[in-house]
C-alpha cells in the first residue's frame, strides 16, 4: 500500500456512514497484504460474552459462531495480549505455553484450520478505559516491514469509525430539547402555527429550530427532518 | 462545568497567577510524568521559545486552580511542528495561513473516574474547535500518540496524517491535521454534553466572546 492509497482509504473510511462500507474498505486495504479475514471488536472482561462487543465481523460465519458460542475470547492469547500492550503485534508474538495452555493452543490451531495461519493485531485502548482490537488473519501474511505502521493507522481509523457508527449514543444528544419538542409535535401532524400556540413561541423561532435541526440531520425539508429524527429514534412517534 | 479561558498577549496581565500555574502544571506533566527531560528547568516551569506573544493559551480553571491547558499558534508564526517536528509532516500540509498548531495539551488527574477526566478533556476539545472556527481556520495540526486519532475519531473529528509516524520514547507518534468545521464543533459539543459557547476570557479586547469571568 502506498502512502496515497492509505490516505485515500482513511479519507473514505471517515466519509462513509454505513458500517458495511467500513468493512468493505478495510477488507480491500487488508487484502493487499494477504489478509482474508478480520474482526473489529471491543474486548469483554472475564465472565462477559464478546457478542455485544463485536463492532464489525469480517470473519467466516463458522468461525464467528464458534468463537462467540465457545467464549474463545477469554482464552485466545491474541485477545488477552491486547490488555497488556498498546503496540500492534503479530499473532506469533502472543506467546503462551503450548503444553500447559491447551485451550489457547486449540483456539490458535482451529484458527489455522480455517485458513488463518498467521495474523496481525492492533490493540485499542479507549479514553473511557475500555479495550478493543482489530485482529486480522491470513493464510500467509505478505507484508513489508514499513507496512506495519500503515496498518496500525488504518486499523485505528477502521476501529473508531465502526465504533462511532455502531454506537450512536452521541446522536441522541444531537438535538436540543427544544428541537426535539418541536419535531415531536411536527411528527404528530401539528402545523407550525399549532406548535407556536402550544409552546408560546413565535413561528419565526420555530422555523429557526427546524433549520438548525435540519442542518444537524442533513435534511432539506421539514418533513425530511421529522422522518430522519424518527429513523434515528431521536423522537418517539 | 466551567468555561474555558482564552489567554493571549492582550489579556495575559489579567491571568498572571493562572499562567504561572499553567507553566508549573506543564512542567509537572511533561517533565515529571512523561519524562521529556529536554524541557526540564530549575524553576519548575515549562516555558519555551514558543511561549511568546504569538501563543494563545486555553485554560480550564476550577475554583482558582488550572486543571487543564492547551497552547495554540497560528502557522503564520514559527510553530513547534514547523521548527521541531517537520520530519513528521513531510507528506502534505493543510493550508498554513488558515491552520493552527495545537501543543501542550494536558488534563490533570484529579483522583476522579475516567469518565470525569474525559468530560474535562472533551470540554477542552470543544474549546479548541470553537476557537479555530471563530478565527475561520480550516485545520488544526498536532503531534501526538497515534491513540489520539481514536480519541478524536470518537468525538466525530476527521483527521489526516501528515507524515509517517515515528516511535518516540517507545510509542508511535504522528503529526496530523484535524478538519475544522461546524460539524466537528457540533459533534464535540454533543460528546461533551454542552450547548453554546464554551469560551470565556477576562476583558478580551477583540475577537473573543463577550467579557465574562466564570470563576
Amino acid at each position: 500500500m502506498h502512502v496515497q492509497e492509505l490516505l485515500d482509504a482513511i479519507d473514505q473510511i471517515q466519509s462513509v456512514d454505513d458500517p458495511q462500507k467500513v468493512l468493505d474498505l478495510t477488507a480491500a486495504a487488508l487484502s493487499q497484504y494477504g489478509f482474508t479475514a478480520f474482526v473489529i471488536t471491543g474486548l469483554p472482561y472475564r465472565g462477559q460474552s464478546i457478542e455485544g462487543h463485536i463492532l464489525l465481523s469480517g470473519w467466516p460465519t463458522e468461525w464467528y459462531e464458534r468463537y462467540v458460542f465457545s467464549d474463545y475470547v477469554h482464552v485466545d492469547p491474541v485477545a488477552q495480549r491486547c490488555f497488556g500492550t498498546a503496540e500492534p503485534f503479530f499473532w506469533t508474538e502472543a506467546s503462551f505455553d503450548r503444553q500447559k495452555n491447551r485451550t489457547a493452543a486449540r483456539v490458535m490451531n482451529e484458527a489455522a484450520d480455517i485458513g488463518m495461519n498467521e495474523g496481525f493485531c492492533v490493540p485499542m485502548h479507549m479514553e473511557d478505559g475500555s479495550q478493543g482490537c482489530i485482529s486480522m488473519g491470513a493464510e500467509r501474511i505478505e507484508m513489508p516491514h514499513e507496512a506495519r505502521v500503515l496498518l496500525h493507522m488504518l486499523g485505528i481509523y477502521s476501529f473508531f469509525r465502526a465504533r462511532l457508527l455502531k454506537n450512536p449514543s452521541p446522536a441522541r444528544r444531537l438535538l436540543t430539547p427544544r428541537e426535539t419538542e418541536i419535531l415531536t409535535w411536527a411528527a404528530v401532524g401539528k402545523t407550525n402555527r399549532d406548535i407556536s400556540e402550544t409552546l408560546g413561541i413565535t413561528e419565526r423561532t420555530i422555523l429557526d429550530h427546524f433549520q438548525n435541526a435540519g442542518r444537524k440531520l442533513e435534511t432539506r425539508t421539514r418533513t425530511q427532518a421529522v422522518a430522519m429524527a424518527l429513523q434515528y429514534r431521536l423522537i418517539q412517534p | 462545568m466551567p468555561d474555558v479561558h482564552v489567554v493571549n498577549a492582550e489579556n495575559a496581565h489579567l491571568y498572571t497567577d493562572e499562567l504561572d500555574q499553567h507553566f508549573r502544571r506543564r512542567h509537572d506533566v511533561f517533565v515529571g510524568r512523561r519524562g521529556w527531560s529536554e524541557l526540564q528547568r530549575p524553576d519548575g516551569r515549562d516555558i519555551d521559545e514558543f511561549d511568546d506573544e504569538t501563543a494563545t493559551h486555553l485554560l480550564i480553571i476550577e475554583g482558582g486552580e488550572v486543571v487543564a491547558g492547551s497552547r495554540l499558534h497560528p502557522h503564520t508564526a514559527p510553530t513547534l511542528l514547523s521548527r521541531k517536528f517537520a520530519r513528521l509532516a513531510n507528506w502534505q500540509l493543510p493550508p498554513m495561513e488558515t491552520s493552527l498548531d495545537w501543543t501542550r495539551l494536558y488534563v490533570l488527574p484529579r483522583g476522579e473516574t475516567a469518565a470525569a477526566r474525559m468530560r474535562v478533556s472533551r470540554l477542552m476539545y470543544c474549546a479548541i474547535m470553537q476557537y479555530a472556527l471563530e478565527r475561520e481556520m480550516s485545520a488544526i495540526t498536532f503531534v501526538g500518540y497515534l491513540s489520539l486519532i481514536e480519541v478524536f475519531g470518537a468525538i466525530g473529528w476527521r483527521t489526516t496524517p501528515l507524515g509517517m509516524p515515528e516511535v518516540i520514547d517507545g510509542r508511535a507518534t504522528l503529526a496530523a491535521g484535524i478538519a475544522v468545521d461546524e460539524a466537528a464543533l457540533f459533534s464535540a459539543l454533543a460528546a461533551a454534553g454542552r450547548h453554546g459557547s464554551v469560551l470565556t476570557g477576562r476583558c478580551l479586547v477583540s475577537g473573543g466572546p463577550a467579557t465574562r469571568d466564570a470563576a
